[in-house]
């Protein structure tokens, strides 16, 4: 079975240890044309790109979908999506906007409640799903420390988290003392294309976008394993996980600035999608608290605008180089 | 910014950091009362304006901001004065004074696709202009934007931000989610303030005040009734959130009872409509298009009542229901659902919204509502524009899509 998801706080080892294949979504194609009529002018791009997919691609076989997420247009996507295919099996899943321990309970009996469903459709006890999750945490707690510490010193630069690169890139590349390290803040959108810009802009970057370290990096993450295993995987997705814009911005923040000053970065290009309403609140916030130059650049659902965005961050480069 | 702007606002926030000027209103109010011993109902209402600002900006007791869905019976009970900020930016956009703080926002990074509400609140913020909180407390219900209003109120005032996360189904488990974060939160205000909660008064004044909403509703059921001028009951919603709990808000309804009871031929428009959202508060021509065309707003989504009862023996369940309750007026099927009894209850020929540019939450509903109250028979107008940002108001377009909707009507 195919699970698809597009939330970083929808934990994947859930879908795993129902014995199905977590799909998160990304759409190739740029394409609202279908979305248009349902969903208004000012509203989150990726919401109508995800929707045009979902309605248009006949391909992409998923047999149930997670939604999820803080923000209006996520719930919003779901209650469009239900309505238009309400045969197809989905789920929205409740992302507490607060970090306690209220909330982390909340979240792991939301968990629980995903779980449910899920082995409903598989088949599958709640035993063998325990027994399943707990292997699964094993070997994730690994891969999420490694890469979390790895990432966090600066030794996963460029597209490696998009690709779940393994191999460190630091000591590959003899050029990077001359490059300008800078961190791209970003969505689910253009990610891939915005970072090879940027590098062939002779930039050093590091990925921050929602498919990137907000999808992948767990600083100070923890495992026990005599804890419940639902109850280590919301604190490691409510509490460990990089917050995501909107969720807790104080520990967003410090999060980042430890970053910043631990792999020396030199700026930020904050790439947003116009109408996230997270995004542009998160913008405001790091504008005042962060001390080294950040570009804002937004953009709407084309990349038309390639053009104007390459000419701000030439402009950029020159006031990071200057500094 | 021009000079006479500028000095309007230096003044503006001279006054406003003086809180013992305030307490000189308090002779303002005794010649009022005075004056005015049996006050009508628009005297009732400025009264207990002044009354508002001279107890929030003297700071007479710890003033608590919160969001619009934040149960206003709460802050009543522990003594404190409720602040809403989303609807004094109505106030002041209908002072025509909204322009500085949106613009003065968006200088600091506040986007202009932000919520006006939000924006223009953060920018009266910035500015100083309104009284100084003590405590901010907002819930996640209806728009998740609120939460990020919040935070940064929370970093211009240099306070804490207590939110509440709301679940959108009414859960025992979502019921004791939220009862356990409003428990808390009193805990955190209880060791900083000295309060001795009242909810025994409080709920009873919210429930006895919520009993008059109710009959003025069977009053406006009435085929030949409307309250004018048309959306002039939004101008209300003070009453129906800020006060509600307290003596001012049952004395106000108990006024606009008396006064609605006493109107001779209150209503000679021929097109009976339900409201949604709220309506645009700058100066702005729609009331005057509304009776060119003969529409009566009948019913108001934001002054309906979209709870039980509150229980005094069981606050924190009985506000976490009140809490959830509020997505009501958000999750789809609820929402339309509601709307389809009004329109029949109260005889409604059509449905009306006024969309807000920056609310997602609405806006994103906005085809199932279409869809599924015209596949009803009840035709929907929605209006493009911003409630607080006059830049997104065009008078024009507003004239021929109201003038089409008439026609959809009259056919």
């Amino acid at each position: 079975m195919n699970v698809g998801y597009f939330c970083s706080y929808i934990p994947e080892e859930i879908i795993q240890s129902c014995n199905a294949t977590p799909v998160f979504l990304s759409s190739d194609s740029l394409a609202t044309t279908q979305a248009i009529p349902y969903l208004p002018t000012p509203f989150c791009p990726f919401s109508k790109i995800l929707l045009n997919s979902l309605l248009a691609e006949k391909n992409l076989e998923l047999n149930f979908i997670i939604f999820g997420g803080g923000c209006d247009a996520g719930r919003k996507l779901y209650d469009i999506f239900i309505a238009l295919q309400p045969k197809t099996p989905c789920h929205y899943l409740h992302i507490p906007l607060v970090s306690n321990q209220e909330s982390l309970k909340f979240y792991r009996h939301s968990l629980n409640d995903l779980a449910n469903k899920l082995l409903s459709f598989q088949g599958i006890s709640q035993y063998n799903f325990i027994e399943n999750l707990r292997i699964i945490l094993d070997h994730s707690f690994t891969i999420k420390q490694t890469r979390s510490q790895n990432f966090l010193t600066g030794e996963l630069p460029g597209d490696s988290l998009l690709w779940d690169k393994i191999q460190l890139q630091s000591s590959l590349d003899s050029t990077i003392s001359s490059k300008i390290s800078i961190l791209l803040l970003a969505s689910h959108l253009f990610v891939e294309n915005i970072i090879q810009l940027l590098e062939e802009k002779e930039f050093r970057v590091f990925d921050g976008s929602a498919t990137g370290m907000r999808r992948y990096i767990f600083p100070d993450i923890e495992y026990t394993p005599e804890h419940h295993a639902l109850d280590t995987l919301a604190r490691w997705y409510l509490v460990n996980k990089v917050p995501c814009p909107g969720y807790n911005p104080q520990k967003r923040l410090e999060i980042l600035q430890k970053f910043i000053n631990r792999v020396g970065i030199q700026g930020i290009v904050y790439f947003y999608p116009k109408f996230c309403d997270q995004s542009l609140y998160d913008l405001s916030f790091l504008k005042k608290q962060i001390k080294i130059p950040l570009l804002p650049v937004e953009h709407d659902m084309s990349y038309s605008s390639i053009g104007q965005w390459e000419t701000r961050i030439d402009a950029f480069r020159e006031v990071l180089l200057s500094q | 910014m021009n000079l006479k702007a500028s000095t309007a606002l230096s003044l503006a926030r001279f006054f406003a950091n003086r809180k013992s000027l305030f307490h000189l209103l308090a002779i303002y109010e005794w010649w009022l009362k005075r004056k005015f011993p049996e006050p009508t109902l628009p005297q009732t209402s400025y009264q207990l304006t002044i009354k508002t600002i001279r107890e929030l900006y003297s700071h007479s007791r710890p003033v608590i901001w919160s969001s619009l869905f934040f149960p206003c019976e709460f802050i009543h009970a522990v003594g404190a004065i409720p602040f809403y900020p989303e609807i004094t930016i109505g106030l002041v956009a209908a002072l025509g004074f909204s322009n500085l703080p949106l613009e003065f926002a968006e200088k600091n990074w506040y986007s202009q696709d932000l919520c006006s509400y939000h924006r223009a609140g953060v920018g009266m913020s910035l500015f100083k202009l309104f009284p100084r909180p003590d405590f901010l407390l907002a819930t996640t219900s209806i728009c998740r934007g609120t939460a990020g209003f919040f935070q940064s109120l929370a970093n211009i005032w240099k306070i804490p931000c207590y939110l509440i996360d709301v679940p959108y189904q009414m859960t025992p488990e979502a019921i004791n989610y939220v009862q356990n974060q409003l428990s808390s939160i009193t805990t955190l205000i209880s060791s900083q303030i000295n309060c001795q909660l009242d909810w025994e008064e409080t709920f009873s004044l919210s429930n006895a005040t919520v009993k008059i909403i109710h009959q003025i509703e069977t009053l406006r059921k009435q085929k030949s009734f409307a309250i004018q001028p048309p959306t002039k009951n939004l101008d209300y919603l003070p009453y129906y959130f800020q006060f509600l709990g307290s003596p001012a808000s049952k004395f106000f309804f108990e006024k606009f009872l008396e006064h609605l009871q006493k109107l001779k031929n209150p209503s000679t428009n021929s097109h009976r409509l339900i409201w949604l959202h709220l309506k645009p508060f700058y100066p702005n021509q729609l009331t005057a298009l509304l009776n060119e065309y003969h529409f009566d707003v009948v019913y108001d989504e934001f002054a309906s009542v979209f709870w039980e009862p509150l229980e005094p023996e069981k606050p924190f369940e009985s506000l976490a229901k009140k809490i959830i309750s509020s997505q009501n007026l958000t999750v789809p099927e609820k929402r339309i659902l509601r709307i389809l009894n009004w329109c029949e209850q109260f005889k409604a020929n059509g449905v009306i919204q006024f969309n807000q540019w920056g609310c997602r939450q609405s806006q994103g509903m906005n085809f199932l509502l279409k869809n599924t109250l015209q596949q009803k028979g009840y035709p929907v107008l929605l209006l493009d524009g911003d409630h607080i940002d006059k830049k997104f108001y065009s008078e024009e377009q507003l004239r021929t899509r109201i003038e089409a909707f008439h026609e959809i009507l009259e056919g």
